[in-house]
């Protein structure tokens, strides 16, 4: 049975491609229509062929469709992924207009299921993107009871993960701040919970999720390495249902369902505790910290009529830990997301979309004589206009455009009881961004596509702001500061504009294989100031300004693509080269908090990454999964005026996000009929660090003498996860599910940093630093009724 | 001030530290200047040695140059050496610096010159007082392995921050203390027996303490500065009985504090994600006769407040077992029989 669905599903793609070459000579009529899941989702990359005249479409990411018919009685079948085939008869007598709902197969196409879209690889014009759907992510592997949507990321190929105890990832030699980062459309600006454990994503309500790293659609930009696309689920149009999850540190409830046949919605709520595990260990350290998080999500859908529905995504979370006796740290994530779907008619879609981004942090501090309290946060508003045009035979036309107002407070600092900190308040940095883009797929010929876009972005800095001019010749610094130049509220003080050309290219070389080439350029107007190899709650946003100039990436891309004959094994080929300019480094021992003259603590350069990219998946039979190996580079240059501003004396040197080789094998067994084993390896190359050449004495203290920047490397990092899953039993109406996962299972001391120390009697080392040095097992159960 | 704070993250994370092997290839041996020079005689120094390579546990040290520190005012002073690097001023040579004044050192090692940058005194600021708070820290004594958790005294002081300029802070201690040891109690090493001595149990120690904590104050200019935490001292060994305690505190020029702040920023980091990576500490010392040449250490020129305490064991109010040292005092290193002056 699964070898025929694919057998269909490529012999469905050889009718559509034909069906593009041949042109209509009767006069014909346009069949359109929506394609919708069992909850009433859009369903993207859905098959339909058209008999008798044996036409095939894919629907587009609204799961829309259309084609052109000449008068007739025809039978529409759609094919699905995880969904059960659908036929229906249409009679065409003039444009129609149908929608088409699937059900879930449930266990009839379970092998399928996992291959997540493969063979549309070949044919689809964009590359370099990766996607995962919910049922893949709760396969993998788990820590401490959750799958993660970033720590699921770190597998796709081109990706590395910024280490242990921190959720950032490095895309193709970028880095963690140039990922745009989205919920439901929402940028997030820490989409850390506890330390990177879990991330903000609430995997049992988790649609699915893409990442782009190269040929990005001209729709997407704000970012300069990639940008992960994270879609939750709306309610389901059926009836109401409930989800609890539990795990030792953690609990989960959720429920959606119609409220009436027009409106539907989600309620999502989780929340970690692991205080109670922490009170257990000896070490008071341990003993007296704490922390906690909680979010939930809530989303509506409200359908006016056939042609407007409104949806709405809301999110918000609140994370919280503790060290003994000195200082909390919390922050606060609000999300909002409203969205008017319109079809203007049956070849024409369109979307307004208002996003709503804020995060908030405090740190306090309670030492005596230091009573105080820091808060940071940066605040989005955007609006986004989306079109769909696909009334021209042969293209499929996006366009739109978006503008975005940035108001970020980088720092209050508000002391209080017997604090001798002054009161310190740096001023808002303000900014707006909008952009234009269109973008064009385009068939040219059965063999060869195109997507074709443009993207045109333009920032503006705005006051208030006191612009410090520095003098001429020396390194930048607060004593070197010879002018200010003061702005006003709301004026204009620095704009930088440009365009954003993006395309790619498909020429299919047999039914099955394809080769695909992609160009894209990309910028970046806010950028994450941390000195830190992670996203940390102590960082801070900032836009660009006078001194700190857009970061902007090139990339080439070239790729093969092969899908074997009956679809049980797809293979594919990238290689890439960027070219990365105006990045931020930190002089040696910057001051980032609270420093209004920022800027002089920063260095400024350009980089070069490139890579090649392999990945064998076996979509198929008992064993499935994938082989991703990755080989790439990643350089920094930073050759400043003067010595000071220097690095490494101006010659290119290993960026921190230089892990040359990166090998990532995932499996997934079916062991018995119920059960399945998955386990996930992962291998990279140590990153570089700065290493000491010697050490010496100092006022009575043994040292590490380091020189120059990023010459050494690390130990290799390596990890091996396993996972134990049930399949869903089912109870009456109830459905059960559950894991049993070990995470870094033969107990890898995989080092995050390393350091020099000296112990009495001993000579001063090199030693290494790990997060985690013991197999973690754990272990989360679910129930949906 | 935050990533001080944060050096506990990864108990919680369950982190652990391992060696790993070092490049031995890329090691490399660099003149280390340690120079102090003040308006207080008996603070001024000159310590010269050379970084080793990790692996080697052995110190060296240079004992053969020619250090003498100089001013644009036409002051002179020529130091000389004494033991295990250290260069002292010359006797008879009143090696004190006056603020306002500008100085540099030389330092003469075979026919390579070794200068620094001029470096300004800057005037002192007094220090109102000092108290006491009792507290744990974690602290090791020379010779141990692990650090422990000691209660203590932290130590505190009080100064009015000058308004209208930049003012930077560092702080050293000199501490005489007496001692009360167990000499009845020594068991002699070879044969595990106890091999009581008579003598001594009473002693004298006089220490230097340097820290490498700095402050600016970019958050408190202006105000009076109350409890900045200066110093931690367990009451185990320096406080068993008397202390006589005094603080000196030294106004320092910025680039010495960036010196010392990525210097203690070093010192404190663990590695964790709120770490900043490591960089090099660049000094103020470079070769004449070849700029590339690495030159570790600083030339630190300061004016000095100083205020001198006197600590009791009687008067601290907190129940501690008492200094344990099975053998004669006299072996502690520095210690003396001899009661000093005014004591």
């Amino acid at each position: 049975m699964p070898r025929k669905s694919v057998a269909l599903f490529l012999l469905l793609l050889a009718f559509t491609i034909d069906v593009w070459g041949q042109s209509a000579a009767q006069k014909q009529y346009k069949l359109s229509g929506t394609v919708r899941g069992t909850w009433g989702e859009r369903l993207e990359g859905a098959f339909l062929v058209v008999t008798p005249s044996d036409k095939g479409v894919v629907t587009d990411k609204q799961g829309r469709f259309s084609l052109l018919l000449e008068k007739g009685t025809y039978t529409v079948s759609c094919q699905y992924i995880g969904m059960a085939p659908l036929r229906e008869t249409v009679t065409i007598e003039g444009d129609k207009e149908i929608e088409l709902t699937l059900t879930l197969s449930n266990f009839k196409l379970k092998e399928v299921e996992i291959t997540s879209r493969p063979v549309s690889d070949i044919n689809a014009t964009h590359m370099g993107s990766s996607f995962i759907d919910q049922k893949m992510l709760t396969r993998m592997p788990k820590l401490l009871g959750e799958a993660d949507v970033l720590r699921s990321v770190s597998a796709l190929p081109g990706v590395v993960n910024a280490g242990e105890g921190t959720s950032g990832f490095f895309v193709r030699g970028g880095s963690a701040d140039q990922n745009l980062v989205l919920m439901d459309d929402a940028p997030l600006f820490n989409a850390n919970h506890l330390f990177g454990f879990y991330s903000v994503y609430n995997p049992d309500i988790l649609k699915s999720y893409e990442l782009h790293r190269s040929g990005i659609s001209a729709r997407y930009g704000g970012r300069i390495s990639s940008i992960l696309d994270v879609s939750l689920r709306d309610g389901n149009e059926e009836k109401m249902r409930y989800e609890i999850g539990v795990s030792p540190i953690s609990g989960k409830f959720s429920m959606d369902g119609p409220i009436s046949d027009k409106f539907t919605f989600l309620l999502a709520f989780r929340g970690a505790f692991p205080g109670y595990i922490m009170k257990l260990f000896p070490n008071s350290n341990i003993k007296n910290s704490s922390g906690s998080f909680y979010d939930g999500n809530l989303k509506f859908k409200y359908k006016l009529d056939s042609k407007n529905t409104i949806s709405f995504s809301g999110y918000h979370s609140a994370d919280g830990f503790k060290f003994p006796n000195d200082t909390t740290y919390q922050w606060k994530n609000t999300l909002g997301t409203l969205k008017w779907s319109h079809l203007f008619n049956n070849n024409f879609t369109g979307i307004a979309t208002l996003v709503k981004s804020h995060y908030a942090n405090k740190v306090e501090g309670i030492s005596t004589g230091e009573e105080f309290e820091l808060n940071s946060e940066i605040d989005l508003t955007q609006l986004k206009l989306d079109f769909g045009y696909f009334g021209l035979e042969n293209h499929q036309l996006d366009f739109g455009g978006d503008a975005s107002l940035y108001v970020i407070q980088p720092g209050e600092l508000v002391p209080y009881g017997s604090s001798s900190l002054n009161r310190r308040r740096l001023e808002y940095d303000k900014g707006y961004e909008t952009s234009a883009y269109v973008n064009d797929e385009i068939t040219l010929t059965d063999k060869l596509s195109a997507s074709v876009g443009l993207r045109f972005s333009q920032f503006a800095k705005l006051g208030p702001s006191d612009m410090y001019v520095y003098a001429e010749g020396v390194p930048r610094s607060d004593v070197n500061i010879v002018d200010t130049l003061s702005y006003s509220a709301g004026s204009v003080v620095q704009t930088y504009s440009g365009l954003e050309p993006r395309a790619s290219i498909k020429y299919s070389l047999t039914n099955n294989s394809s080769l695909k080439a992609g160009y894209s350029r990309t910028r970046q107007y806010i950028q994450l100031i941390s000195n830190t190899a992670a996203i940390t709650p102590v960082d801070v946003w900032k836009l660009s300004n006078n001194y700190i100039k857009p970061q902007v990436a090139d990339q080439v891309a070239l790729g093969y693509f092969y899908t074997q004959e009956e679809g049980w094994y797809d293979f594919s080929w990238e290689v890439y080269y960027k070219k990365l300019y105006n990045q931020v480094d930190y002089k040696d021992g910057a001051t980032l908090l609270l420093n209004p003259t920022l800027e002089s603590d920063l260095l400024f350069g350009d980089g070069n990454a490139y890579g090649s990219e392999w990945m064998l998946k076996k979509n198929q039979g008992r064993l499935t999964g994938w082989v991703s190996l990755t080989y790439s580079r990643s350089f920094r240059t930073i050759a400043g005026k003067t010595e000071a501003e220097t690095i490494n004396g101006g010659k290119a040197y290993p960026s921190n996000y230089d892990k040359p080789i990166n090998l990532n094998i995932f499996a997934d067994y079916h062991l018995w009929p119920k059960w399945k084993v998955t386990a996930n390896f992962t291998y990279t190359t140590g990153r570089p660090v700065t290493a000491a050449d010697s050490w010496y004495w100092y006022q009575g203290q043994i040292f590490a003498n380091y020189s120059g920047r990023n010459q050494e490397r690390m130990p290799d990092y390596h990890r091996l996860d396993v996972s134990l899953n049930r399949e869903i039993i089912k109870r009456g109406k109830a459905e059960y599910s559950g894991s049993f996962s070990i995470y870094n299972l033969y107990a890898r001391k995989n080092a995050y940093s390393m350091l020099y120390q000296h112990y009495y009697g001993e000579a001063p080392g090199a030693y290494k630093l790990a997060v985690i040095g013991a197999p973690i097992p754990s272990i989360n159960f679910n129930v949906k009724f | 001030m935050l990533r001080r704070l944060l050096p506990f993250i990864l108990l919680l994370l369950m982190g652990c530290i391992d060696p790993v092997d070092t490049d031995l290839e890329t090691q490399k041996k660099h003149l280390v200047v340690e120079g102090y020079f003040t308006n207080e005689a008996k603070l001024n120094y000159v310590r010269l040695s050379y970084s080793q390579p990790h692996s080697s546990p052995y110190n060296e040290f240079e004992a053969k140059a020619v250090v003498t520190v100089w001013s644009n005012e036409g002051e002179w002073y020529l130091f000389s050496y004494d033991k295990e690097g250290y260069y002292y001023p010359s006797a008879g040579s009143e090696a004190v610096g006056v603020p306002g004044h500008t100085y540099m050192l030389n330092v003469a090692v075979g026919n390579q010159l070794y200068q620094s940058e001029p470096v300004i005194m800057k005037e002192p600021i007094a220090i109102d007082s000092i108290q006491f708070e009792i507290g744990e820290q974690t602290f090791a004594f020379p010779g141990e392995r692990e650090k422990q958790l000691l209660p203590g005294y932290n130590v505190l002081v009080d100064y009015n921050d000058p308004a209208g300029e930049k003012n930077f802070l560092r702080w050293s201690f000199t501490t005489q203390y007496e001692v009360r040891t167990q000499p009845q109690d020594y068991i002699h090493p070879f044969t595990g027996m106890p091999a009581p001595k008579n003598c001594c149990m009473q002693c004298f120690l006089e220490e230097k303490l340097e820290q490498l904590k700095v402050i600016d104050d970019r958050l408190t200019n202006g105000k009076k500065v109350l409890h900045q935490n200066v110093l931690f001292m367990p009451f185990e060994k320096y406080l068993g009985v008397k202390n006589k305690l005094t603080v000196y505190q030294h106004s320092i020029t910025e680039d010495s504090y960036n010196f010392f702040r990525i210097l203690e920023q070093q010192k404190i980091a663990t590695g964790t994600v709120f770490d900043p990576p490591p960089a090099e500490v660049k000094g103020n010392m470079f070769n004449v006769n070849n700029e590339n040449e690495q030159v570790i250490g600083f030339f630190d020129v300061s004016g000095v407040s100083s205020k001198k305490v006197t600590i009791l064991r009687n008067a601290i109010d907190y129940p501690f077992a008492p200094f344990r040292f099975p053998d004669d005092c006299q072996v502690m290193r520095n210690a003396t029989k001899t009661i000093p002056e005014d004591w």
